[in-house]
């Protein structure tokens, strides 16, 4: 926050070879994908005309039960089915107005189009701060701006996602399974 | 009838999770990424391209559907057969 009193979005923009490049050396694809072109925006009324109308946060969560087969050999009823979990998304969305002729209002469009070409890469990232709400090196998720007929503020939505994982080490792949020909598998 | 025949999963292992079904994602050389679904009834059966293959049905071992079969080995591991010739 500015001065601790402001919220603040911060976009960067780095280059995914710089990571991959890095990915071997130690917190070396951490550093490089945490540094890139920071562009930060102050969502204050005085200094930029933007400014937070407020602000919310949800945690997407995906449960799975299973049912087993199983019954317990003395009351033979059955087990408790396994519950696993795994979670979605993790989203704040921050809901902002902006005066028409706000010049930062300019630059978060065009920053958010920036985004748009890098979506499939993910060579971006969107840091927010307004206190207890603190997302580093989010996503977007979504963006979008009304204009009301009666007023000249625009109304600006910023869903911003916490999904993004960094793996600085690949991930094994599922293992290819040979064949065997015949007319039974020895 | 001469088949392709891919190792699964083990028969055994799949009982003792006490599961109902489970849906594998295998990598199957010359086929590729393709899911298999393992349901467990009154007997164990695997469903793969639309075709429902139950183990051992009907004392038949390996059982076949068309294209595809099913096997169980003595070790309790399921192969999955493609038809080739």
């Amino acid at each position: 926050m500015l001065n601790g009193i402001d919220p603040i979005i911060i976009f960067h923009f780095y280059n995914k070879g710089a990571i991959d490049f890095l990915s071997n050396v130690p917190l070396g694809g951490s550093i490089a994908s945490a540094v890139g072109l920071p562009i930060p925006i102050y969502l204050s009324e005085k200094l930029t005309g933007i400014y937070v109308d407020d602000e919310s946060r949800g945690i997407d969560v995906a449960t799975r039960v299973e049912a087993v087969t199983e019954k317990d050999s003395v009351t033979l009823e059955a087990e408790t089915p396994m519950v696993s979990q795994a979670a979605i998304d993790s989203t704040v969305t921050v809901n902002m107005f902006a005066v028409k002729d706000s010049i930062m209002l300019t630059a978060l469009i065009a920053l958010a189009e920036m985004i748009i070409k890098r979506l499939a890469t993910q060579e971006y990232g969107i840091t927010y701060l307004n206190g207890p709400t603190v997302i580093f090196n989010g996503l977007l998720h979504r963006f979008s701006t009304s204009v009301g007929s009666n007023d000249n503020l625009i109304r600006i939505e910023m869903v911003l996602s916490n999904a993004k994982k960094e793996a600085p080490t690949p991930k094994p792949g599922i293992a290819p399974i040979a064949k065997v020909t015949g007319a039974l598998p020895l | 009838m001469i088949y392709d025949w891919f190792k699964i999963f083990n028969l055994a292992e799949f009982l003792e999770t006490g599961l109902s079904s489970r849906t594998l994602t295998v990598d199957l050389i010359g086929v590729g990424r393709v899911s298999i679904q393992i349901s467990r009834g009154n007997e164990v059966s695997i469903t793969y391209a639309d075709h429902f293959l139950p183990l051992n049905f009907l004392t038949n071992n390996p059982y076949a559907d068309g294209d595809y079969a099913v096997y169980v080995d003595d070790n309790d591991d399921v192969h999955l057969g493609i038809l080739t010739e």
